[in-house]
């Protein structure tokens, strides 16, 4: 067992064969440095527990292949990503930082699913982007492919 | 005592006492930082051109963490915006000065233009034709990006004039044809020279585009003395010829009565035959580029009526789209019969229109060649 400590002091244990699918605490363990408990000084407990979810879930990936669980771990991962914006990206950010690729690759694809119809505007919003260009420098980027500012799918709302 | 891990990604610094991480550990804290700033300033509903003067406040107090901070963000970015269709891309261009150049970086542009399966979109092209125009037209083309240097080259292999055929290329840079040769050649074991490769004869399919994949286009040549039938490629790159290797059991059994040739399917070379008295239509695909061994048969069908079938498309579920003439050629062939039906039939046949050509398989891309000309 593994010992993880969130960024709200709440102590989590882990197997050692679901905390390996990331990478950074592998590297960890080879090295010896995982002893005692693991701080994560960048994780909520409330997203630590989301990412232990997923571990445990997938800690035998290769095996769901062999019993046909494939169909079971795919219906997983699509609960799994319905969550509210804010709780993405913090799962997004924590799976980056473990470095858990396939974590990363379904939050990633989840977050552009909702990302991909979004208006400059709400893209702004939804990630805290500052607008700093100047009319003319927009106007200039919406010459360029006025096409791809056009159309009945662009979604300006915020969620 | 210090040790070095995260090979493969990152090296931090882990110190005996746990206390690792330490420069992503604050990079990542600015960044909370700085969310929490925005989120308290939204609170207090400040006017955005206040919340933009505070922002910039931050930025000057420490450059450096801000800089960390903003690669660390940039690097979720990226893994989220190459996901994205080429439309939605260039809007976000929009979001602010990072995004845009973030976006009109070449090394994203490279990123994003990853073909694989997920990307290839189906495009069905309707066009009315005459006899004419077929008599008029008998060249075939392919289109290929040259990543070595940067551009778009289209190649086009005339077979009008036969026997003053020509392989010709054009650089879209340059913006002008350039002979490349009449025919490839290739050495033949005990015939001492060099024999000239001949492009496939097909009179059903004219227009076969040549099959680009893996940096070099395709296509099926011949050599008229000992029927062979050579698979040959093009680098796009550095222009040199090459071939690559097929099974026997490839080899028309019955030629003129049957069909060969290839095409794209989930970024894969396929090769198919149609073996039109067997009614058979078998279809292999080239799982790992240039093995031999690799060559693995994808889908065998009894095409009953459907002869001298084309694949067109593979769906996310593995079914397959094909494409063929209504009739038999011996039976008169209307060239213009031609229809689209599915492998497993869940699709049923695609509604028929009297002028659908051809579907065209092709994926999205944000290296535009006006950028590139």
């Amino acid at each position: 067992m593994v010992k993880l400590k969130s960024n709200d002091d709440k102590e989590f244990e882990v197997e050692e064969a679901a905390v390996i699918q990331s990478e950074m605490i592998k590297n960890m363990i080879e090295d010896g440095c995982a002893t005692s408990v693991i701080p994560l000084p960048n994780i909520d407990s409330k997203t630590l527990i989301k990412v232990i979810e997923y571990l445990n879930k997938h800690i035998n990936m290769g095996k769901a292949a062999e019993t046909g669980e494939e169909d079971d771990l795919k219906e997983f991962d699509e609960q799994f990503v319905n969550m509210g914006w804010e709780e993405l990206f913090d799962v997004i950010m924590a799976a980056n930082y473990l470095n858990i690729h396939e974590l990363m690759e379904l939050c990633c694809q989840s977050a552009a699913d909702r990302l991909k119809n979004k208006s400059v505007r709400a893209v702004r919003e939804m990630l805290k982007i500052t607008n700093d260009l100047t009319e003319e420098e927009e106007q200039e980027i919406i010459n360029d492919a006025p096409w791809a500012f056009e159309g009945p799918e662009i979604d300006d709302t915020v969620n | 005592m210090s040790v070095k891990v995260g090979a493969k990604r990152k090296h931090f610094q882990i110190e005996n006492n746990g206390d690792y991480n330490e420069a992503k550990k604050v990079s990542l804290f600015t960044r909370a930082n700085l969310i929490k700033c925005q989120h308290l300033k939204k609170k207090r509903s400040v006017p955005a051109k206040k919340t933009r003067k505070g922002k910039r406040v931050v930025k000057q107090i420490d450059v450096d963490q801000q800089a960390t901070g903003i690669h660390f963000q940039e690097e979720i970015i990226v893994e989220i915006l190459k996901r994205l269709p080429v439309q939605s891309v260039l809007r976000f261009k929009c979001a602010s000065k990072s995004w845009d150049a973030l976006i009109s970086d070449p090394g994203f542009r490279m990123k994003h233009w990853s073909p694989d399966s997920k990307s290839e979109k189906l495009l069905i092209r309707q066009r009315s034709l005459t006899q004419r125009d077929v008599n008029e037209e008998c060249s075939f083309f392919g289109l290929g990006y040259d990543a070595t240097s940067d551009g778009y080259k289209i190649l086009k292999l005339n077979i009008t004039k036969y026997p003053n055929q020509s392989i010709e290329i054009l650089t879209l840079k340059s913006g002008s044809w350039r002979k490349i040769c009449n025919h490839p050649t290739i050495d033949f074991p005990g015939m001492g020279c060099k024999l000239e490769i001949y492009p496939y004869p097909n009179k059903i399919f004219p227009f076969d585009p040549l099959v680009y994949v893996h940096g070099a286009f395709h296509w099926l040549g011949h050599l008229m003395v000992e029927r062979k039938v050579i698979l040959v490629s093009f680098d796009i790159s550095n222009e040199v010829f090459g071939d690559l290797p097929l099974l026997e059991e490839m080899f028309v059994r019955v030629p003129g009565l049957s069909d060969i040739s290839i095409s794209l399917l989930d970024g894969m070379l396929c090769f198919h035959l149609t073996d039109v008295p067997l009614d058979i239509f078998k279809l292999w695909a080239m799982k790992d580029y240039g093995v031999k061994e690799s060559w693995t048969v994808l889908f065998t069908i009894r095409v009953c009526d459907l002869s001298l079938v084309r694949p067109r498309y593979r769906f996310p579920d593995g079914d397959l789209l094909l494409y063929a003439p209504g009739e038999l050629p011996h039976q008169g062939l209307n060239p213009w019969s031609f229809k689209f039906q599915t492998f497993e039939g869940k699709y049923g046949c695609w509604p028929q229109r009297e002028f659908i050509e051809k579907g065209i398989v092709y994926t999205e891309s944000l290296i535009s060649p006006k950028l590139v000309i």
